[in-house]
């Protein structure tokens, strides 16, 4: 499967992703993987018109993509993979969705939401889910511009108290 | 005809683009600016905006990047309220949209703002040396 990016972002396709990550990561897809925006065309709309020219736009629910996951479906295609949460992220590592690396790129801020690098903030069920998620086979890490420093979230995680 | 202008941006650009555009122009009115900070989600920068719309007026919205989260967040109220939007915010539109607002209808200020975006991108050096 080419996957070449999988990234949680609170916004989805947005500045960063348009003009940094989809050239940096060579994909030609970026598949939305989100329930409400599967059921919400016209949202959808703006998001598939606001990706670089070329640029393919789909979107899925979770579980229709744990099963197209499941059958390989990808094949064709350089993915760039975007969540909307942690939490979607954790749904899919229960249905067997195990990532080589998940990118914690973008989450704002909240009740109970700390911020833990740059302006990324984490709370405590994220930290709880995340932590399964990277003791598993996935390698998981912040990075918000390919500019700027990435750093491993296990490392991050040690510096701050949930 | 436009009520009101709209600018949305990535940080606090737009803000800082109204006071330049009053070191110009004067005293502004009619324009609200809305910044996006960096641990702000859709939702809370979909609020901020909406909160200060209301259904039966017309407005046109400035914002800076195709695609980035101002251009979404504006398109997306377009499904409720009545507006027009533009990506590309930049200094001499800003002075055009403001100075127009009460001049022309909306299709004929939005077409006599894409002819300025066009006008004000200039290779100045050369239009110099070729002596104009």
């Amino acid at each position: 499967m080419a996957i070449k990016l999988v990234r949680i972002d609170f916004r989805l396709i947005h500045g960063q992703v348009i003009t940094k990550w989809v050239r940096t990561v060579g994909a030609n897809l970026i598949l939305i993987v989100n329930d409400d925006l599967f059921n919400d065309k016209f949202m959808f709309d703006i998001y598939k018109m606001s990706a670089p020219t070329g640029i393919k736009v789909d979107v899925m629910t979770k579980d229709a993509f744990a099963d197209a996951w499941k059958t390989n479906q990808f094949e064709s295609d350089n993915v760039m993979i975007l969540l909307k949460s942690v939490k979607d992220a954790y749904y899919l590592y229960k249905q067997d969705v195990v990532f080589d690396e998940l990118q914690i790129g973008g989450l704002g801020g909240g009740p109970g939401r700390k911020v833990v690098f740059g302006p990324i903030t984490l709370d405590k069920t994220d930290v709880e889910q995340l932590d399964e998620i990277s003791n598993s086979n996935t390698k998981v890490y912040f990075h918000q511009v390919p500019e700027d420093p990435s750093a491993d979230y296990q490392k991050i995680i040690i510096k701050h108290n949930f | 005809m436009f009520k009101k202008i709209l600018i949305g941006t990535h940080g606090y650009f737009g803000e800082e683009l109204l006071k330049s555009a009053e070191m110009i122009i004067g005293k502004i009115e009619n324009v609200s600016v809305f910044s996006l900070a960096p641990t702000m989600s859709f939702e809370e920068y979909k609020k901020s905006v909406e909160d200060n719309l209301i259904q039966t007026n017309k407005y046109l919205c400035l914002v800076d990047l195709f695609g980035g989260t101002p251009c979404s967040t504006f398109l997306s109220l377009s499904r409720d309220y009545d507006l027009c939007v533009l990506t590309g915010l930049n200094l001499p539109l800003v002075i055009e949209a403001i100075s127009m607002l009460e001049n022309l209808n909306s299709e004929d200020l939005v077409d006599h703002l894409l002819e300025v975006y066009k006008e004000s991108g200039k290779n100045a050096t050369k239009i110099l040396s070729e002596g104009r």
